[in-house]
C-alpha cells in the first residue's frame, strides 16, 4: 500500500510512501480514498497498486501568441532601467487566472527599481485569497493599472503599445511582458475519464467550485496540482502541494466519512444499470461482484442523494429513512448548503405558512415525488438550490433544474398549471433574498 | 439493449380513453429500466402524474403499479397475473415485445403501450443512447472494421459513402455522424483500407424482415 | 470494345467534347410542358438527363418524361435512383427504358427522402449505386439479371455514374469512383463545380489513378440565377461546395442573371482545359431556358454530328 501515487511529476515526501506513474499508462482506478486500486500498463504489462491517495501533477501546455515577447513567468531583469508593461488577458484562454503572478511580478519590478514606470493592463482582475492585498500594494507602490476593452490594445513588438480609451489614445514604450496563453495538458481529458473526475469547463481537473479545497477534485482523495489543477495552479504551487501532502498524511491516521447516514443499495433490486455510477459526482459507487449489486463506498460519499433520486429501479435508499407524512400546500425544498443556511439566519415567522424540508442537494428531488406532492389544487413546490460553481456536488444544481424543467413541460402539456413548480438559486448569506423570494412566490409574483 | 422512450403523457391519456376505472401500469426491469424509460421509477412518476390529471378532471380511478423483471417471459408476467386480471386496462412500459407478450398471456385484456420502442443501442453518455444495430440477421461487421454500414449509414450503403457526406457528417442531419467516415477512419487506422475496394454484393435481406416475421430455434433446447 | 449503345457514346468515342443538359419533369401529368422544354434544347446538346424524383420530390417518372422528350428529337439519359425502387423495380425499369430506345442511364443512390416533401416515407436502398451499376452492366453485357436469370434479348445501355469531387472523406470517395468503374460505369457526371481549385485537385488525383482513361468524365455546371439560389445550394444541398468569394461576387453585381451566365461560362472555359474532362453536364435547375445561351456564348454551338 502506497500513501500516494503521483501521476506525472512526483514531489519529495520523506514521510509518505510514494510511487510515480506516467499519466498515459493509467487504465483504471477503483476504490476510494484510503484505498484506491490503480491499474496501469507498463511495457505491455498490467500492474495494480493500492494507494491511499492520488496526486495528478502535470505541467500546462503553453502557447505564446506574441512569440517574441517574454511571458511574465520569466525572470525579470532587475538591472534594466527600461519601463515595463504587463498585459494580462490578451487572449481568450488566458483569463484572469494569471493575475496573481502578474501582480507579484509587477510589484517586484517596481520594488527593484522605483524610478521606472510599470504599466499593468488587464481586462478583469479576479481576487482570490491574497491577490487583493497584492493589488493594493502594487497600486500604492506606483504600478499604473489600466483596464482595457477587447480590440483597444495594439501591440507593436518588441516594445510599443497603443491603448485607446474613450476618445483618447495613449502610447507607451517599455519591455512588454504578456500573460502566457495556457491550455490543459492533452493527457487530462483521458485522465478525467479514467479517474472519473468531473473536469472544469476549460478541461482542467479542478472544477471551479467553492466547496473544493484548492487541489481537491470531486473525487475525495484525488488531487490535482500545478498545471493539472487550473491556471490558478501556477500561482501557489508550493503551498498547495504542501497542504495536499499534509492532508494525505492525516488520512493515514484518521479517515472519517464525510456523512453519517448510511445510504444502501438493495442488492435484490439493483439491476446493475450503472446509472448511479454515472451520475455520482464523487465516484462513490462501485459494483460489488460478489453481491451482484452496486455498492456505496462510504468514505467516498458526500451525501448528495443523487444516486437515490436517479436510480431507475428504486434500489437505493437512505438507511432508516421513514416515509414522511404527507403535508399539503406551499412546499419549499431547500438545499442544505445554500437556502437552508440562509433560512436559519432569517426570522422564523418568514416561514409561516410554508412547509419546508431540507434536502442534501437539489439533484436529490424526484419527479415522481413532485407529481405525488401536487395532488391538491393549492399544492405548489419551490426548490431552492445553489448557484453554479457553488454546488457542493459540482453539478447538482443543473440536474435539479433539468428535473424541474421536464416536470413543468409535462404539466403544461396536460393543462395542469404552468408554474406550480419553481427552481431558484440562492447562496448561504442571502437570507433577505430568501425572505423576499418566499413572499413573492406566495403571492404568485415570481 | 432495447432502447425505449416514454410516450408523451397527452398521447397516453388519449389512448386510455374514458371507459375504465382501474389501471395497472406495468414496468419492465431489464432493457427499458436501463434506458430510463420504463422501470420502477418511471412507473411511479407516470402513476402520480396520471392521478394528478384524473384528480383534477374529477374522474374516479384506481391506478396501481408493478414492475417485473422481464415482460418478455411468461414466468415473470405470471408473477402479476392476478393483478393484471383485476384491472380494466394494463399500460405496459416495456418494449413492444413485452406489450404483446402480456396480450398473448391474457388474451381478453386490454393492454396499451406506454413506450415507443426505439432501437437497439448502447449508452453513449448519461441519459444518451445511440443506435448501433438494426438486427438485419446477417452480420457484416467483419468487413467494415466493426462499424456497421447497415445501421449507421442513413442509406445502408455497402460500397462506400454517398456524395452527401461532408466533414464527417451525414447529409440527413449534421447531428448524425457519417457512418462511412467512421468506417473509413477505422480501416485506415488499422491499415486495412484496401478491404473497402472489394465489391460488396447486394445484401440478402431475407434474414431481416424481408423474409417475413422471424423465429429462431435452438436445436439443443427446442423439441420439434 | 463492343459497338456503342447510344449516340452519346458514339460522340464520346469519336473524341468530341460533349454537352449534356438536364430536364426536370413536372409535378403533374403535363406532357406539353416536357415537349416545349425539349424543343428548346434540340440542336444544342448531345444528351439530356431526366431526373428521377430529384431531391426526393414526387415528379413524373424519369423514363416516361424521357420518352416524350426523345420524340422531339433529343438523345436522352434516364436517371435511376435506388431510393425508391428495389432490385426488382430497377431492373424492370431498365428493360422498359431500353425497349423505348432510351439507351443511356445514370445510376444514382439518390438524395435521402428527408430532403423532399415526404420525409416520413420509407426508403428502399435495397441496392447502392455501385450494385446498381454492376446489375445494369451484367444485364447489358452478360445478358443476365441479378438473380442469374438469362435474357434472350438483353437491354442496351450506356452506363453512367455520378461523382462528387467535394464529398468527404476524399480518399474514400475516390475509392468509390474506382469501384463504380470496376462495376461497369462508362461515363461520369460530376456534382456541380464552383470550387475550381478543389475540382482541379480532384482531377489530378483522377489522372494519377488513371481513372480518366477508363471513363468519360463530364464536369457538372450549375448556372445560378441569383445570390439566393447560390446560398441555398451552399446550405441546403448535400455535397455542394460554394466558395464565399463567389457569393460575394454575385452580391455585388448589378445584373445577377447576367453574372450567373458569366460565371458558368468562366467555369466551362476553365474545366475544358483540364486534362481528362471530356464534356460538360449543365444543370440549370429551374432555369432551363438559359441553356442555349450559355452553350452559344461558351462557343460550344453548333454540336457535332456523328453517323
Amino acid at each position: 500500500m502506497y500513501d500516494v501515487i503521483f501521476l506525472g511529476d512526483s514531489v519529495e515526501t520523506p514521510s509518505l510512501k510514494q510511487l510515480q506513474v506516467a499519466p498515459e499508462a493509467v487504465t483504471s482506478c477503483k476504490g476510494k480514498v484510503g484505498e484506491f486500486f490503480l491499474r496501469f500498463r507498463v511495457n505491455g504489462e498490467v500492474h495494480e497498486e493500492k494507494t491511499r491517495a492520488i496526486v495528478i501533477n502535470l505541467p500546462h501546455q503553453q502557447e505564446q501568441s506574441f512569440a517574441d515577447l517574454p511571458v511574465f513567468r520569466e525572470n525579470l531583469e532587475p538591472e534594466q532601467e527600461k519601463n515595463l508593461i504587463f498585459i494580462q488577458d490578451h487572449e481568450e484562454i488566458a483569463p484572469a487566472y494569471v493575475n496573481r503572478i502578474g501582480l507579484e511580478k509587477a510589484l517586484q519590478a517596481i520594488r527593484d527599481n522605483a524610478s521606472r514606470q510599470v504599466y499593468y493592463f488587464y481586462r478583469s482582475l479576479r481576487f482570490t485569497e491574497g491577490t487583493d492585498q497584492l493589488y493594493e500594494e502594487a497600486r500604492r507602490s506606483g504600478v499604473a493599472f489600466f483596464r482595457y476593452e477587447e480590440d483597444r490594445l495594439q501591440i507593436s513588438p518588441p516594445d510599443r503599445l497603443t491603448y485607446q480609451r474613450g476618445g483618447a489614445t495613449m502610447e507607451v514604450e517599455g519591455k512588454i511582458y504578456t500573460a502566457p496563453l495556457l491550455k490543459p495538458a492533452p493527457e487530462l481529458e483521458k485522465l478525467a475519464q479514467v479517474l472519473r473526475i468531473i473536469p472544469g469547463e476549460e478541461g482542467y481537473l479542478q472544477a471551479e467550485n467553492v466547496y473544493l479545497a484548492p487541489t481537491l477534485t470531486g473525487r475525495r482523495g484525488i488531487y490535482a496540482v500545478g498545471g493539472a489543477r487550473s491556471p490558478n495552479g501556477l500561482a501557489g504551487f508550493e503551498e498547495e502541494i504542501k497542504y495536499t501532502l499534509e492532508e494525505i498524511e492525516a488520512f493515514k491516521f484518521n479517515l472519517e466519512p464525510l456523512v453519517e447516514e448510511d445510504r444502501e443499495v438493495d442488492d435484490r433490486k439493483c439491476i446493475l444499470c450503472y446509472t448511479c455510477y454515472r451520475v455520482c459526482p464523487h465516484a462513490a459507487l462501485e459494483e460489488n461482484k460478489e453481491k451482484d449489486s452496486m455498492e456505496i463506498l462510504k468514505d467516498a460519499c458526500w451525501g448528495c442523494n443523487g444516486c437515490i433520486s436517479h436510480c431507475p429501479a428504486g434500489a437505493i435508499s437512505l438507511g432508516g429513512e421513514e416515509e414522511e407524512e404527507r403535508k399539503w400546500g406551499l412546499q419549499v425544498l431547500m438545499c442544505e448548503n445554500s437556502a437552508e443556511t440562509a433560512r436559519k439566519k432569517m426570522p422564523r415567522e418568514n416561514m409561516d405558512g410554508f412547509i419546508s424540508r431540507e434536502i442534501p442537494c437539489s439533484c436529490s428531488i424526484k419527479k415522481e415525488e413532485i407529481y405525488g406532492s401536487l395532488q391538491e389544487p393549492e399544492d405548489r413546490i419551490l426548490i431552492l438550490g445553489c448557484f453554479e460553481e457553488s454546488c457542493k456536488h459540482l453539478e447538482g444544481d443543473q440536474r435539479g433544474q433539468r428535473i424541474v424543467d421536464e416536470v413543468n413541460e409535462t404539466l403544461a402539456s396536460l393543462d395542469l398549471g404552468e408554474d406550480r413548480v419553481r427552481f431558484e438559486r440562492l447562496s448561504p448569506p442571502m437570507e433577505q433574498d430568501l425572505a423576499n423570494l418566499l413572499k413573492r412566490w406566495r403571492e404568485g409574483q415570481l | 439493449m432495447i432502447v425505449g422512450q416514454q410516450k408523451k403523457a397527452e398521447e397516453i391519456i388519449k389512448m386510455l380513453g374514458e371507459d375504465w376505472e382501474s389501471l395497472l401500469i406495468a414496468g419492465c426491469g431489464t432493457c427499458v429500466t436501463v434506458s430510463l424509460a420504463g422501470g420502477e421509477r418511471e412507473v411511479e412518476a407516470l402513476a402520480n402524474l396520471l392521478k394528478l390529471y384524473y384528480g383534477k378532471k374529477g374522474k374516479k380511478v384506481t391506478i396501481s403499479t408493478d414492475t417485473i423483471t422481464r415482460q418478455c417471459d411468461f414466468e415473470f408476467i405470471d408473477d402479476i397475473g392476478e393483478k393484471i386480471e383485476d384491472h380494466d386496462i394494463i399500460l405496459s412500459l416495456a418494449c413492444g415485445v413485452g406489450v404483446q407478450h402480456i396480450v398473448q398471456r391474457h388474451p381478453l385484456k386490454i393492454v396499451y403501450p406506454g413506450l415507443n420502442t426505439s432501437f437497439y443501442g448502447a449508452t453513449t453518455a448519461v441519459g444518451e443512447w445511440a443506435e448501433r444495430c438494426i438486427g438485419c440477421g446477417e452480420c457484416v461487421l467483419d468487413r467494415f472494421g466493426g462499424v456497421c454500414p447497415v445501421a449507421r449509414c442513413s442509406k445502408s450503403l455497402l460500397n462506400g459513402p454517398c456524395g452527401g457526406s461532408q466533414d464527417g457528417k451525414c447529409e440527413v442531419d449534421d447531428d448524425i455522424d457519417c457512418g462511412w467516415e467512421l468506417i473509413y477512419n477505422r480501416l485506415k487506422d488499422i491499415g486495412l483500407l484496401e478491404k473497402l475496394l472489394v465489391y460488396e454484393d447486394p445484401k440478402d435481406w431475407q434474414p431481416y424482415r424481408d423474409g417475413g416475421p422471424r423465429k429462431l430455434t435452438n436445436k439443443e433446447y427446442y423439441d420439434e | 470494345m463492343s459497338e456503342p449503345m447510344s449516340l452519346l457514346q458514339k460522340k464520346l468515342e469519336a473524341g468530341h467534347f460533349v454537352v449534356c443538359s438536364e430536364l426536370g419533369p413536372p409535378i403533374g401529368a403535363n406532357v406539353e410542358f416536357i415537349k416545349k422544354k425539349a424543343q428548346k434544347l434540340v440542336g444544342y446538346v448531345d444528351g439530356v438527363n431526366v431526373t428521377d424524383n430529384q431531391t426526393a420530390i414526387v415528379r413524373m417518372s424519369s423514363i416516361v418524361a424521357a420518352h416524350f422528350a426523345k420524340e422531339e428529337g433529343l438523345e436522352m439519359i434516364i436517371q435511376a435512383t435506388t431510393r425508391d425502387r428495389n432490385r426488382i423495380g430497377l431492373q424492370s425499369d431498365i428493360l422498359g427504358a431500353s425497349s423505348l430506345g432510351l439507351n443511356n442511364v445514370l445510376c444514382l443512390t439518390g438524395d435521402h427522402q428527408s430532403f423532399g416533401m415526404d420525409p416520413g416515407s420509407k426508403n428502399v436502398f435495397d441496392l447502392d449505386s455501385v450494385q446498381l451499376i454492376r446489375a445494369v452492366h451484367d444485364m447489358v453485357h452478360n445478358g443476365v439479371l441479378l438473380n442469374g436469370k438469362e435474357m434472350k434479348v438483353p437491354p442496351r445501355m450506356f452506363i453512367g455514374a455520378a461523382a462528387n469531387p467535394f464529398g468527404d472523406p476524399f480518399e474514400m470517395q475516390m475509392m468509390k469512383v474506382e469501384k463504380k468503374i470496376e462495376a461497369g460505369a462508362q461515363f461520369i457526371q460530376t456534382q456541380a463545380i464552383y470550387n475550381l481549385e478543389k475540382f482541379e485537385y480532384w482531377m489530378e488525383e483522377v489522372r494519377k489513378r488513371g481513372i480518366h482513361e477508363k471513363v468519360y468524365i463530364m464536369a457538372g455546371i450549375l448556372p445560378a440565377k441569383s445570390v439566393k439560389a447560390l446560398r441555398m445550394m451552399k446550405t441546403d444541398v448535400a455535397g455542394m461546395d460554394v466558395p464565399d468569394s463567389l457569393i460575394e461576387r454575385m452580391e455585388k453585381c448589378e445584373d445577377p442573371e447576367e453574372e450567373g451566365v458569366r460565371v458558368a461560362i468562366e467555369i466551362i472555359e476553365r474545366v475544358r482545359k483540364v486534362e481528362g474532362v471530356r464534356g460538360i453536364h449543365l444543370m440549370p435547375v429551374g432555369w432551363e431556358k438559359i441553356t442555349p445561351e450559355i452553350i452559344e456564348r461558351a462557343g460550344l454551338y453548333p454540336r457535332p454530328e456523328v453517323e
